[in-house]
């Protein structure tokens, strides 16, 4: 993460892995991941072979001329995180909504095909 | 014996990742839940000119949100129901602050952007610090 000496960042320049919880839906899963502080042109979520891989960045991190940090609880820096994805996921299906800080991913299974085979 | 092949729609990349991760600073982040009451993870930056307190509230619009001042104590409360009853998708938030003296209550203004909450608690006069030249 770049970093000036004008604008002094509250985030040290580190990676971290988001809250994130797993949903069951109709026809799939859905994840929930918490992504406070990320603007929604920051998120990026690519699969790269059987990987999900999403990561986005904190805009809202450098401190006003002459000011300090009071108290801080808040975890610092970017967001990665990557899940693997089994071959029921349909890759192509794969959506994203994120609101308020929360980017829901629906993951939607490949419809399976039964097939009949007669018994001669 | 049956053997059921152990297929699970998704799951992390490796525990041991997560455990690397945690050594090396790849931290996940602790600070609010779901499911529960619990108290939201909170920074406090001084200006010269006014406090800021940044909330980290996801998943909340500003509608589910309750912000409070009575004398120096500022109360921020959550409530977020879930539509379809479960536990795991409601959300509960309470916190209350002890504000520093000497703050301008009236000017208090809040936004919310992208899950987190920003109030700007701007300083009396009096508090400000003034820069007196020397003559």
């Amino acid at each position: 993460m770049e970093n000036t000496a004008t604008a002094p960042s509250i985030i040290q320049a580190s990676t971290r892995v988001p809250y994130h919880q797993v949903e069951t839906i109709d026809n799939g899963q859905r994840l929930r991941v918490f992504l406070p502080g990320a603007a929604k042109d920051t998120i990026e979520l690519n699969v790269e072979s059987s990987k999900l891989i999403l990561t986005a960045s904190v805009i809202d991190n450098t401190l006003p001329a002459n000011a300090q940090i009071v108290h801080q609880e808040i975890d610092s820096g970017n967001f990665k995180i990557s899940f693997e994805l089994n071959d029921r996921i349909d890759v192509e299906k794969i959506t994203a909504i994120y609101e308020n800080g929360v980017l829901d991913i629906n993951l939607h299974y490949i419809p399976e095909t039964i097939k009949s085979i007669s018994i001669a | 014996m049956k053997l059921v092949r152990y297929n699970h729609p998704l799951r992390y990349t490796s525990p041991f990742d997560q455990i690397f991760n945690q050594a090396f600073g790849l931290r996940t982040s602790q600070g609010f839940h779901n499911g529960s009451l619990s108290t939201p993870a909170t920074d406090l930056i001084e200006g010269e000119e006014r406090f800021t307190l940044r909330v980290e509230v996801p998943g909340l619009a500003k509608e589910h949100l309750n912000l409070e001042i009575n004398q120096d104590r500022l109360t921020l409360k959550a409530n977020q129901a879930s539509e379809d009853k479960t536990a795991s998708s409601e959300i509960h938030y309470a916190r209350t602050i002890q504000l520093p003296k000497g703050i301008d209550a009236s000017g208090i203004k809040a936004t919310l952007e992208n899950g987190i909450l920003k109030v700007d608690i701007p300083k009396s006069s009096e508090a400000q610090t003034r820069r007196i030249d020397i003559a």
